[in-house]
């Protein structure tokens, strides 16, 4: 097992490498000058271009700014510098991570505790009432683009009702809009996927075997059904976990929560490259660690996952006895 | 039962007045604004960002109300200078007070200011520096001497006025996080807390060295600032409206909503920051002839583009140059410059060889911008027969297409005036700025480089009225407007003041 992590934190050096290598050629690529860009926006001279294209080593060839780039990353974990605030992207993403992990976890617990039950209820009295008006329900949070829950909520609760601050991110209230208009998205897809896990699961034969035993339906569904159910499950609270985790772009700028989406929509706006770059490799390496731990999770939900995981290196062993 | 609830009610009676009384010892203001670059730099940051936010930040409440003086109708305030002699046309000798102290505690003595002006001029942030000062020296510990590179009129305020002071001392030893979140600031405020990217919270000094004689821009009248960074336009009008915030920029489409009511104030001011359109007059664009110049001048009307926007709050104006600068020549406000004339434009495009409908005109645009002001002006030539492609750039792309003579045949421009009308002038048109492209509209004309200079050496009123109407004559560039913005303010605030566009926080008047 502690093997198959390591493998697994390896594999995430080269795509890590891959991600950081085709970000900086692409910025370095598309039409825009960074020196001037770093100059700000008024009137510049070739001469002061040069000098500051010099100063930011631009002038220097694309193999080496490169290399020093890619190796400043992963040997000093050193991002560089923003082209138009000047900060060090390091510093930013790390005090703006904080904001984006809250809404992330808070989100995504908030689809767990409402999703789940919702998802198992639909899929136990499939085809009822209580399903119909779920899937009614769900289907509408799904068909509203956030933005527009995001600004329903303001305006309901911030702006008529005046129980919850409608922006900034100092007290814990500043987050409860956010994250329920980030939830109610995904909790409409969770949902569903709850309920299509749980369905597959609950016309299985061993089911009908735990029924006919005599089991209580709440240890049947509980104890045999759910587990059975998870693997899908968590494959989605995983995937979502990760993009949230890249920060909720839209609910960050709405809700003006200082996080990794708003500094990402500034940087990408204003052309900041450096920022860009540095940006996208934090998500990608953010992304990758809770894929990894989604594995993981997997291999404790399901023994079978775990025992091949521990399998493939006992089966190497074995064939090199042999 | 009824003495407890008496007693009960006393109580909290008691202590609503109290909590009343601890809340009038001081005035407190939330101000949203729409940028997050919370970098409170001494000299700004590395990416010479100094919009709104950092502006107000720095110039009024931490750091740069220090070496000289403010600049308040063509009177010098001052601040930490004692006394500015000239000595010659390019050197004055400064002396600054003996008590300063930085909110530290670090005295700020000539050495540190000396060092101050040699980092801003390094760092190359602020235009006015690089182009005016020369070298300071200090001479003893309270005086020093600036020399400048050019001593013609308003270098001397330029210099004075736009350089922060930080004790070298404290800087040299700080790490970014200390500068970020707890900087040795020199104005009247210091900043009491940091949410990053989300909030400042600024705190007057209680020891602020200087008690009498104040600038404004020294004034303390609120006691705590608050600076909250809300990205979204109609989020700060909520905020508002919820009372969050107490002071906001509205956009002119929310304005209306508190237009009328007797909750707010509405402060309107000039935002400085004309419209222009300036044309590519090389060999590659159809604007290289005159008349596809002046077609396109006659046939369309500003006001029309400015209402494009969402707003008619706007000064309109077809001049090549803004009404703002001492320089500025009051009878050109007067003149008549191309009136929107849909037959006349005809009649150019007829002259330029061009029937209705044969002649494309690229225009070059910020996607950023609002693209209704573009819209209108295309609608409006398609009746003189010019068809208009709209041509919108994200910055840094359209910064680059700028630059090629192949991509544009029209530019929008958005300029600011900073002091005099030349420099303005020489933004656009000096051939020091453009090398061989001539000017920002790869106009070559060695006549219009002379008519430049000889304005820039002596701005009197025959060399002024010389160049504008060599570049009104052959219509190198038209004028559009200057939008009107919007600052609204609870009614805890009567009176808004404002310094060269930004509003000075600690100046404020409150409602008794």
């Amino acid at each position: 097992m502690v093997k198959y992590v390591i493998k697994r934190l390896l594999i995430m050096i080269p795509l890590l490498l891959a991600v950081g290598i085709i970000m900086f050629t692409l910025m370095n690529f598309v039409p825009g000058d960074p020196a001037q860009l770093a100059l700000g926006s008024g009137v510049h001279t070739q001469e002061e271009i040069e000098l500051k294209r010099e100063a930011m080593g631009l002038n220097r060839p694309f193999v080496v700014r490169l290399t020093e780039y890619i190796g400043n990353i992963f040997l000093h974990f050193d991002f560089g510098k923003s082209l138009t605030s000047g900060t060090e992207i390091k510093y930013e993403l790390m005090s703006r991570f904080p904001y984006t992990f809250y809404i992330a976890v808070f989100s995504i617990l908030l689809t767990i505790v409402v999703g789940l039950p919702l998802g198992i209820y639909t899929a136990v009295h499939a085809n009822s009432l209580g399903d119909k008006a779920s899937l009614f329900i769900t289907l509408l949070f799904d068909c509203m683009p956030s933005f527009w829950t995001a600004l329903l909520l303001v305006l309901l609760f911030s702006l008529n009702l005046r129980w919850l601050p409608s922006s900034g991110a100092s007290t814990w209230k500043h987050f409860v809009l956010p994250v329920i208009a980030n939830s109610l998205g995904g909790l409409a897809g969770f949902t569903r996927q709850v309920r299509a896990s749980m369905l597959e699961v609950i016309r299985s034969d061993y089911i009908t075997t735990a029924r006919s035993k005599g089991l209580k339906e709440h240890a049947v569904v509980y104890n045999h059904a759910l587990p059975n159910a998870l693997i899908p499950i968590l494959t989605v609270i995983g995937m979502r976990f990760g993009s949230m985790l890249g920060g909720a772009t839209i609910v960050e700028v709405v809700f003006s929560i200082p996080g990794i989406g708003q500094y990402l929509v500034n940087a990408i706006s204003g052309r900041d490259y450096n920022a860009c770059t540095g940006g996208i490799i934090f998500i990608a390496f953010t992304f990758s660690v809770i894929m990894l731990l989604t594995d993981l999770l997997y291999a404790w939900v399901d023994p079978r996952i775990k025992a091949q995981y521990a399998g493939a290196s006992k089966r190497k062993k074995v064939a090199a006895n042999a | 039962m009824k003495h407890f609830f008496a007693l009960f009610l006393a109580l909290m009676m008691a202590v609503t007045m109290l909590s009343a009384a601890s809340a009038e010892t001081g005035h407190s203001v939330t101000v949203a604004v729409d940028d997050d670059s919370f970098t409170i730099g001494p000299w700004g940051s590395a990416g010479a960002v100094r919009d709104w936010t950092e502006t107000v930040m720095w110039t009024h409440l931490c750091y740069r109300p220090f070496v000289g003086a403010a600049l308040d109708k063509d009177e010098l305030q001052m601040v930490a200078a004692k006394s500015v002699t000239k000595v010659d046309d390019t050197t004055y000798d400064v002396e600054i007070f003996d008590n300063i102290t930085d909110s530290q505690g670090n005295a700020i003595k000539a050495s540190d200011v000396v060092f101050s002006y040699q980092q801003l001029a390094s760092l190359g942030y602020v235009s006015e520096i690089g182009v005016y000062f020369d070298s300071a020296e200090a001479t003893g510990d309270y005086t020093l001497t600036l020399h400048l590179k050019d001593g013609t009129e308003g270098a001397i305020e330029n210099v004075l006025t736009l350089c922060s002071i930080a004790s070298q001392a404290w800087y040299e030893g700080a790490s970014q996080d200390e500068i970020e979140t707890n900087p040795a600031t020199t104005g009247p405020y210091t900043v009491a807390g940091v949410e990053t990217a989300s909030s400042i919270t600024m705190a007057a000094r209680a020891d602020y060295w200087k008690s009498e004689d104040l600038a404004y821009v020294e004034q303390q009248n609120a006691d705590q600032i608050v600076i909250l960074c809300i990205t979204e336009a109609s989020m700060r009008s909520v905020a508002l409206e919820n009372g969050e915030v107490d002071m906001a920029e509205i956009s002119a489409n929310d304005v209306s909503r508190f237009e009328g009511n007797d909750a707010y104030n509405i402060t309107n001011y000039n935002n400085f920051m004309s419209q222009y359109l300036i044309f590519n007059t090389s060999e590659n664009s159809p604007c290289q002839d005159e008349n596809v110049r002046k077609a396109i001048a006659y046939g369309f009307d500003c006001m029309t583009m400015l209402m494009g926007s969402g707003t008619t709050a706007g000064i309109v104006s077809y001049d090549v140059a803004p009404n703002m600068a001492p320089d500025y020549v009051q009878a050109w406000d007067e003149a008549e410059y191309f009136p929107w004339k849909p037959e006349v434009a005809a009649q150019y495009l007829a002259d330029a060889g061009y029937q209705p409908g044969e002649l494309t005109i690229r225009i070059l645009v910020t996607a950023q911008a609002p693209q209704g002001p573009y819209q209108a002006l295309q609608a409006m030539l398609m009746q003189s027969g010019i068809n208009l492609e709209i041509c919108a750039y994200d910055r840094a792309v359209r910064q680059t297409y700028q630059e090629d003579p192949t991509a544009w045949d029209i530019a929008e421009y958005s300029d600011s005036i900073t002091d005099f009308t030349t420099h303005f002038w020489e933004d656009l048109f000096s051939e020091k700025n453009y090398g061989a492209n001539g000017t920002q509209g790869f106009t070559v004309d060695p006549t219009l480089q002379q008519l430049l200079a000889a304005a820039s050496a002596d701005r009197s009123e025959e060399n002024m009225n010389a160049f504008h109407d060599y570049v009104a004559e052959h219509c190198y560039m038209i004028g559009l407007y200057t939008e009107i913005r919007s600052i609204v303010t609870g009614s805890g605030i009567t009176d808004i003041c404002l310094q060269k566009l930004n509003p000075v926080l600690n100046a404020m008047t409150f409602a008794e």
